[in-house]
């Protein structure tokens, strides 16, 4: 393409000759701008040998005569071809040229400012989620709400007994692979009897509810938020809440609660098959008979051991219901949207889980 | 309470709807008269359906009222407003049914969720819902493997399950063929003759209200354009109306108007 200027007393002319499209480079908003710049009272843009046009050209001509606008200057078409006056006849043009042009991308300080808000923002949401849940279960049948057994039960069986097969093999192989870690250090000492105890107390206090609650936040949670999202998005939400059935009591509170019993209850399984796998590596590969090995177990574990565990699993299940409904109520925006609420519900259930356990770690054995 | 307040079932009174500080609904007063059939015709996006979400309480205006019966629905306790629910019925654009639960068992959730009648009679009361829209053959069907036209009927008969006073519709024959969208409006008729159930309905299809409404409220820009029976409508010279009910674009402003082109040297 050809861009060619010729000036006369303050009026400038721009002749633009080939193509003005996506194929060339040269653009005849910045050659205005320069116009504009040198104190030109006029600019013409003279489209008469214009001969191929794209969106690209549009846009760069409308732009152009923002700049001039902006500087007051009038800044017109002529000898504009047919085609491209129809073009342009589309495009509500005065609207468009009042409209601000889009902001500048912000910087990377902005951004993290950006996407620390809605963390706030999604704090307090679960916050007062979790509270409504509670009020709901806790203070609700003391005003006369009737207690959603039916769906609690359902709950109960499609998180827990679901879940139990897997919870099974992968704390059987944990069980395993723990003793394996711990009996290569202990045979140093000749303290593979130790191994036990070992075994006992890190899957019951730790890996027990840790296993297991990352499990159901990744097979339970992450089909609770999908569940709930589809119904925001399909209106199943609004007709629920039209028959007047409010969605927490009706949907949330079974699923939390749901969940704040299952998980305890697989991480009773998820602790005794643990053990048993560890029982099973020592029979085999470190001539420890099981009778011994369940009896140094049963030594080296104190009922506050299992009970801590269990108190985990417990608050481990709440969050993570709270957190996987709350990312299901909180769709907006149609299919894209459930997709987004189910990878979150699974990431931040992950990481509060992590965070509560370390408080609770920091809390009974931190001193 | 003169006669004619009495027969005022709904009333909506300066609504004003902002999403994000965007105005989408300007000042609406409207009065729906205790057994007649309105419609709310507009374009798309003209926030019809967001007026009727206003008038059947699941959405707060942002400003005004919306009195049902006389009680202001958005500034009761969410336990009366559940109370008042009982007296509605909605069908939903999609039908928004419970994909889990079969056609039968999502008319019978209000049943068994609101009302202390016994299983046996509930399911009675469905299966006689359902027939009643035409869906008797399809009562144990999962939502999603019903058609169109039949999640449309599916939605009604759940909105009728409680008997309501008023029964509000979203959309119920857009989308639909020609030939099923008239069935659908022969059943919204037959309803409102039969039970006398008040009608608030969201459209965009003209030849729908003709068929049904006694009514029909254009809303435009936020506001009602005109109000009047869809013939009136129909016949009106305003240019405004005759665009949406004939279909006739306006002419546009041309690019022209921007002051874009000189005017000499033969453009």
């Amino acid at each position: 393409m050809v861009l060619e200027v010729s000036r006369s007393d303050g009026a400038a002319r721009v002749r633009v000759a080939g193509a003005l499209d996506r194929t060339v480079r040269e653009r005849v908003r910045p050659l205005v701008a320069s116009l504009l710049e040198e104190g030109a009272r006029e600019v013409r843009i003279d489209l008469g040998e214009l001969e191929r046009f794209d969106s690209v050209a549009l846009v760069d001509l409308l732009e152009a005569i923002r700049a001039g606008r902006d500087r007051g200057v009038p800044v017109r078409l002529v000898r504009v071809p047919r085609a491209l006056s129809e073009t342009l006849s589309l495009v509500p043009a005065e609207a468009w040229l009042r409209a601000p042009p889009p902001p500048p991308p912000r910087s990377p300080l902005e951004r993290l400012g950006d996407a620390a808000t809605p963390l706030l923002e999604l704090l307090r949401r679960d916050f007062l989620l979790l509270v409504e849940v509670f009020d709901s279960a806790v203070v609700g049948p003391f005003r006369g709400e009737r207690p959603r057994g039916d769906r609690f039960v359902r709950e109960v069986s499609s998180v827990g007994v679901d879940a139990l097969p897997i919870v099974v093999v992968i704390s059987l192989l944990l069980g395993v692979i723990l003793a394996m870690q711990a009996a290569a250090q202990l045979r140093q000492f000749g303290a593979s009897i130790y191994v036990a105890n070992l075994v006992a107390v890190s899957l019951t206090r730790e890996i027990g509810p840790l296993l297991t609650a990352i499990l159901v936040a990744g097979r339970s949670g992450s089909a609770s938020a999908a569940e709930l999202g589809t119904m925001v998005v399909s209106e199943e939400i609004d007709a629920l809440r039209q028959i007047g059935l409010h969605p927490v009591r009706f949907l949330v509170v079974p699923k939390v609660l749901g969940l704040a019993l299952a998980v305890p209850c697989l991480t009773l399984f998820a602790d005794a098959v643990g053990i048993l796998g560890g029982t099973a590596f020592a029979a085999a590969s470190l001539e420890l008979p099981a009778s011994l090995y369940l009896e140094q177990t049963r030594l080296a574990l104190v009922a506050s051991d299992i009970t801590s565990g269990l108190v985990k699993g417990a608050v481990f299940g709440t969050l993570t219901g709270t957190i996987a409904c709350g990312e299901g109520l909180g769709v907006s925006g149609g299919p894209d949207g459930v997709g987004r609420a189910t990878t979150r519900s699974v990431v931040v259930s992950i990481f509060a889980i992590i965070l509560a356990d370390a408080f609770f770690t920091a809390l009974f054995h931190g001193r | 309470m003169t006669g004619a307040e009495e027969r005022i079932l709904l009333r909506a009174q300066g609504i004003e709807v902002e999403f994000d500080g965007r105005p989408v609904l300007r000042g609406i007063d409207l009065d729906v008269r205790r057994g007649e059939v309105l419609f709310l015709l507009g374009p798309s996006g003209c926030g019809k359906t967001t007026l009727m979400k206003c008038m059947s309480g699941l959405l707060p205006p942002t400003r005004g009222s919306v009195l049902f019966d006389g009680v202001d629905l958005h500034a009761v306790a969410e336990a009366q407003r559940d109370r008042l629910r009982l007296r509605m019925g909605m069908a939903f654009q999609g039908g928004a049914l419970f994909n889990s639960l079969s056609v039968i068992e999502n008319v019978a959730l209000p049943l068994r969720e609101r009302t202390p009648l016994p299983a046996g009679e509930i399911l009675a009361i469905a299966r006689l819902k359902l027939a009643m829209v035409g869906l008797g053959e399809a009562s144990s069907l999962l939502p999603a493997s019903l058609s169109g036209g039949m999640r449309k009927r599916a939605a009604i008969a759940r909105a009728l399950a409680l008997d309501p006073e008023v029964l509000f519709l979203d959309e119920p024959t857009t989308g639909l063929d020609p030939i099923t969208a008239a069935g659908i409006d022969d059943l919204v008729s037959r309803l409102n003759r039969a039970f006398g159930v008040t009608v608030v309905a969201v459209s965009h299809d003209i030849a729908s209200a003709r068929a049904a409404a006694h009514r029909a409220a254009l809303l435009g820009e936020g506001r009602i354009a005109a109000l009047a029976p869809p013939a009136e409508l129909e016949e009106s010279a305003d240019p405004a109306i005759a665009e949406f009910v004939h279909r006739r674009l306006r002419p546009r402003p041309s690019a022209g108007g921007a002051d874009l082109f000189a005017p000499e040297e033969g453009a």
